[in-house]
């Protein structure tokens, strides 16, 4: 059985809710109580210390590995490199464990990883606390899980146990070690595999495949029809807009929706100029938000024919108030530049026969205005856990070597 | 007995201490798996870390 032995550091930065199936030293048990009470300690590692030996107390997931110092002196005395120290106390417990099962040993601590690297029956894996992923705590629509055999098992044999705790509409990645096994949606009720088919632009005549694992899961999101409201955030050039465009295109292709339904707030680019007035109508003025669609239609003769036709339509967040959205599919590009109240006074407008998505990212907010109660970040907030939202955070780029470039100019949130 | 080798004070008295609670527990579980640890053992373990260093806290 594959179990994950976490150390001091690793239970102090988060790791108790990352795996399933731990266990722990007693001597981890007794440096928590210490530091709960200590007076030296900052109050964010006692709040830490103070969650942990809760969730050590009352979890039947996490074991206490109680050994006696017989044992334990045998291990010191088979490894000379290890001492009596606490840390080192720790991974002898850990080496005890991996007599009778294969033991992940997981630290935040460098010396103890390397020192647990030197240890043939033990896999070292060093845990790094994902600051932004804290700071931001937003569900993204998939989580990494660390399941147990047996629990990996029970996802199979009885799906409708939500083992995982996975909320509503959330996409699991399964991992043994640091291989990824398998990925599972659980949709309120059940676990299921990931399921999803190519999106076909029949304008352009193309198929388009998912890249990358997050685009499998964003596929599946799009084409699950109990999800309502749908939102894609992700780093630059990662393809949101590009599937969640050709998807609502092929939905109206197919009849599925009497037309698609377009809508932009009309922020320009942050630190730009705004070029004035433009000359036209509502239409003409929009064009130029409108371009990425008539690139995925065949050029913008072919959007104003089906502009014509109704198919598609244009509208600026301005004008929606008032509107009945019925039978449409909504797109909403650029989402991060609404407030949550502009988000909400879209979704009004949405009829139970049509659906939306949302497109955004929040690294690209174009307008002061936006950052506090931002739209996606209130989405996130509130909506996860909803069965008619469903979210997947999208995180590599595939757009091109320079657009990967920009990580390295503003690092993705 | 134990090896009264103690490699760590406080483990060693908290080990005592169940030993003292429970005089027919016998050693031989020690051995075994963790998962076959009694019932409660591990909360009882936490009570006898909780008493042992809430007094050394009252005696500093």
């Amino acid at each position: 059985m594959n179990i994950y032995f976490l150390d001091t550091s690793a239970v102090l930065n988060g790791a108790l809710d990352k795996y399933v199936n731990c266990y722990i030293s007693p001597i981890t048990l007794m440096e928590l109580e210490k530091i709960k009470n200590s007076k030296e300690k900052s109050d964010e590692v006692k709040y830490a210390a103070r969650q942990a030996v809760r969730s050590i107390i009352s979890s039947t997931d996490i074991q206490v590995a109680y050994y006696s110092t017989k044992q334990l002196n045998k291990i010191l005395h088979k490894y000379s490199f290890l001492s009596e120290i606490n840390d080192h106390l720790i991974i002898c417990a850990a080496i005890l464990l991996s007599q009778q099962h294969d033991v992940t040993f997981i630290t935040s601590d460098g010396a103890q990883f390397l020192f647990a690297q030197q240890i043939p029956s033990l896999i070292a894996y060093f845990f790094e606390k994902n600051n932004q992923e804290e700071k931001e705590s937003e569900f993204c629509g998939w989580g990494k899980y660390y399941p147990s055999d047996e629990q990996f098992q029970l996802l199979y044999t009885d799906p409708k146990i939500n083992i995982l705790k996975c909320k509503t509409n959330e996409f699991a990645e399964l991992y043994q070690g640091s291989e990824l096994k398998d990925v599972l949606f659980w949709d309120g009720n059940m676990y299921r595999p990931l399921k999803y088919k190519d999106i076909k632009n029949s304008y352009l005549g193309e198929t388009i495949k998912p890249r990358n694992l997050e685009q499998k899961m964003a596929f599946d999101l799009l084409q699950n029809p109990n999800i309502k409201v749908k939102l894609l955030t992700s780093a630059w050039g990662s393809g949101k807009t590009l599937i969640a465009l050709n998807y609502a295109l092929e939905q109206v292709a197919r009849g599925t929706y009497q037309k698609l339904v377009f809508v932009r707030n009309n922020i320009i680019a942050a630190g730009t100029n705004d070029i004035g007035y433009l000359p036209g109508d509502v239409r003409s003025k929009l064009s130029i938000f409108t371009r990425c669609i008539a690139d995925h239609v065949g050029g913008e003769e072919k959007l104003d024919e089906l502009m014509d036709d109704r198919l598609i339509e244009a509208v600026p967040l301005s004008h929606v108030r008032g509107r009945s959205i019925r039978d449409s599919i909504v797109l909403c590009d650029e989402c991060e530049n609404m407030d949550d109240r502009l988000v909400t006074l879209l979704m009004s407008r949405i009829e139970s026969n049509s659906e939306i998505i949302f497109c955004g990212d929040v690294a690209q907010i174009d307008s002061k205005r936006f950052e506090a109660h931002n739209g996606i970040r209130s989405m996130l907030k509130n909506l996860a856990g909803d069965p008619l939202f469903g979210t997947v955070k999208l995180i590599k780029s595939e757009r091109g070597p320079v657009s990967k470039l920009c990580d390295k100019m503003i690092p993705p949130q | 007995m134990e090896n009264r080798k103690s490699l760590h004070p406080t483990l060693q008295v908290m080990i005592d201490e169940y030993f003292r609670r429970h005089p027919d527990a016998g050693l031989a579980w020690w051995d075994l798996p963790v998962e076959q640890q009694p019932e409660g053992f591990k909360i009882e373990m936490y009570d006898i870390l909780w008493d042992l260093m809430h007094k050394e806290e009252t005696n500093e």
